[in-house]
């Protein structure tokens, strides 16, 4: 039943006026037969008022208004008559049945505002197990929800966001928990009516920012109902990253207590649908890793939010540092947790800030290095991390090609340190250590890209792909310490460098019959391959017409010199030996 | 009533203000919003209405005009 309220005095002079309007009307007339259309619209505007409006008014105004009093009719209480139950108690309004009935599809700014105000009256527990008046508040709140205006206006007189949360999150944790089964309502209903109170407040927190009722009123509800509502508030991403990191923070409560998916993972069930928001929340909780992670059902849920708030596609190294370095020691300091292909996936896409010569990170080059060995210490995780070599070395190129003036001497650390990681002995399945290898050999070929003079034209791209063909430089699988695949790593760049070298003389016309291949990689000798490779580096070069002091042997000095050299070879290995 | 005359009455009617007259400060409710939105496309078509007679009105006295210029009588029917 749904009422209608008025002023007797202004629907009298509603009456007046009608009367007035309806007889000019009759007045009206004209046979001209271009006036037909307008004279038929006359008629029908005639006859609404006639027999429509001036019947309706004269009814009511002959009726006699409802003589209870009002705050004791149960029926004009109910949420839905919350306009004329207003402008009866607040304005001294007469009331009476309205012939016609609710339009639900029809708000006014009186009807929310009047919504609003009531129900910072109702005790909210009332409608949150009555599944008939919870399904009109929730249409009611979802057309206000869908109009700016109606939406500022119920934001404007409501306060109770706190309270109305908490009443439909509380049966919600109960239900899912399996231990009120008396409740009437569905949660399919208790998460509707969440919904559509978050869509209504949506419209004032994105327009003031982080400023408004709603969102300051996070902090008055538990945080399983704060996480409820906040999944449905459609924040901009930097907000959403933030506030949910401040609910996520909070001390437990009640709620938290009960069997099945609690506030944590509310929160990053719903931060894993709106991965833009996973940095700014990652970064927040970095300090509170372990809590939040401890107090998940699902575990898994903060490994999948790491890697994916990781993504090079999301995040800029700077900030992937700061998510990356605190969960991989939270990761790797807690006793349950054993390096896996949790930390191994990680790493993958951020290996050259790994690099001893990196500087994106704020965290000492020994401190990264020991991250690193941790995370792939079981062969588990080292598999793994092979496995997306390809991924690898596309992060390697990325880096190495766009980042702002990479240096020569970060490109051979990150050689090194990839070859010290990668050795035969701990990459034991045979397809992988071909892989591995060939990951080797590709970073090797980006040494044509960052070592100064060697340009890159079609022969020399065709040279780079000869080079990435030669496979696995040991099968036999006798590389068993990591230094030797450091200083591996770095020779077959250089070996990479003076091949290319040959391939740009070729093209050029300065080579003849008598001009030396440059040397080989000779891998499986007793000497470290870069001490054999300088040597016979130095050979070569003497070779080259003039000999040292050439035109090519000085170009070739000038090359290989950069990533490998006599006085040097060893040295960046070294500071990897374990 | 001659075209440019009832074109001239229909945009001053009463009828065109009840809708001002029937707002939330007089009565809430269904009626009230139904009456709402039919007095609004009401006070909408009468204007319309008005309008195209206003268009008619102008159309039959540029034909009158031409109909002068020719030497040939006009209906007469535009006043």
């Amino acid at each position: 039943m749904t009422f209608l309220a008025y002023d007797p005095e202004r629907l009298t002079m509603l009456e007046h006026r009608a009367r007035l309007a309806l007889d000019q009307l009759h007045r009206l007339h004209s046979d001209d037969p271009d006036a037909v259309d307008a004279m038929r619209t006359i008629r029908q505007v005639r006859l609404r008022v006639h027999e429509g409006l001036l019947p309706l008014v004269q009814r009511i105004l002959r009726n006699d208004p409802l003589s209870e009093p009002i705050a004791e009719r149960d029926d004009l209480s109910a949420v839905q008559n919350s306009l004329a139950r207003f402008m009866a108690v607040e304005r001294g309004w007469a009331v009476m049945v309205d012939p016609r009935p609710d339009d639900p599809q029809q708000v006014t700014v009186d009807e929310a505002r009047a919504l609003a105000r009531r129900l910072r009256e109702i005790p909210p527990a009332e409608l949150a197990d009555d599944p008939e008046r919870l399904a009109w508040l929730t249409a009611e709140l979802d057309r206000i929800g869908r109009d700016p205006v109606l939406a500022a206006t119920f934001d404007a007189e409501f306060d109770a966001w706190a309270e109305w949360v908490q009443a439909l999150a509380e049966p919600r944790a109960r239900r899912m928990a399996g231990i009120d089964t008396r409740l009437h309502v569905s949660i399919d209903q208790l998460d509707a009516t969440i919904d559509a109170f978050a869509r209504v407040a949506h419209h004032t927190v994105t327009a003031g920012r982080g400023r408004s009722p709603a969102l300051a009123a996070l902090d008055d509800m538990p945080r399983y109902a704060a996480a409820l509502f906040l999944r449905d508030l459609v924040l901009p991403p930097d907000l959403l990253g933030d506030v949910a990191a401040r609910v996520i923070t909070r001390p437990r409560d009640d709620l938290d207590e009960l069997p099945g998916p609690n506030t944590n993972d509310t929160v990053l069930l719903m931060l894993l649908a709106e991965p833009l928001a996973l940095p700014h929340f990652l970064v927040a909780i970095a300090p509170h890793l372990v809590q939040v992670a401890h107090d998940l059902a699902d575990a898994t849920l903060i490994e999948t939010a790491l890697l994916r708030g990781t993504d090079p596609a999301l995040v800029d190294p700077t900030t992937a540092g700061r998510i990356i370095v605190p969960a991989m020691q939270w990761y790797l300091s807690d006793p349950e947790h054993s390096a896996g292909t949790f930390t191994a996936d990680l790493v993958v896409p951020w290996t050259p800030q790994f690099a001893p010569a990196n500087d994106d990170w704020d965290l000492a080059s020994g401190a990264r290095r020991d991250l690193i060995d941790r995370a792939l210490q079981t062969p588990d995780a080292l598999q793994r991390f092979v496995e997306q070599h390809e991924q690898i070395v596309a992060n390697a190129r990325r880096h190495f090609a766009t980042g702002p003036a990479r240096s020569v001497s970060e490109y051979t650390s990150y050689l090194a340190l990839i070859g010290g990681l990668i050795v035969n002995a701990r990459v034991r399945i045979v397809e992988l250590r071909k892989a591995a290898w060939n990951t080797i050999t590709d970073l090797g070929s980006l040494a044509a890209s960052l070592v100064p003079g060697v340009a890159l034209g079609a022969a020399l791209t065709l040279g780079i792909m000869y080079v990435s063909q030669r496979g696995e430089p040991d099968p036999d699988a006798t590389f068993a310490n990591e230094l030797r695949g450091a200083d591996l790593a770095i020779t077959m760049a250089a070996v990479n460098l003076a091949d290319i070298l040959q391939q740009k003389w070729v093209a050029q016309g300065l080579t003849t019959y008598a001009t030396p291949d440059p040397p080989e990689l000779r891998a499986f000798e007793e000497e470290l391959p870069g001490t054999l490779f300088i040597r016979d580096f130095l050979d070569w070069v003497e070779g080259l017409p003039g000999g040292d002091m050439g035109e090519m042997g000085r170009e070739a000095q000038r090359v290989i010199f950069s990533v490998i050299n006599g006085t040097t070879v060893g040295e960046h290995v070294a500071r990897y030996d374990p | 009533m001659a075209l440019r005359s009832l074109a001239q009455v229909l945009q001053r009617l009463d009828v065109l203000d009840l809708q001002r007259h029937a707002g939330t400060d007089v009565w809430v409710g269904p009626s009230q919003q139904h009456w709402d939105d039919t007095l609004r496309s009401d006070r909408a078509a009468l204007l319309r209405a008005g309008h195209e007679l206003l268009v008619a009105a102008r159309r039959l006295e540029r034909r009158a005009d031409d109909l002068d210029l020719a030497g040939l009588p006009a209906s007469g029917r535009v006043r």
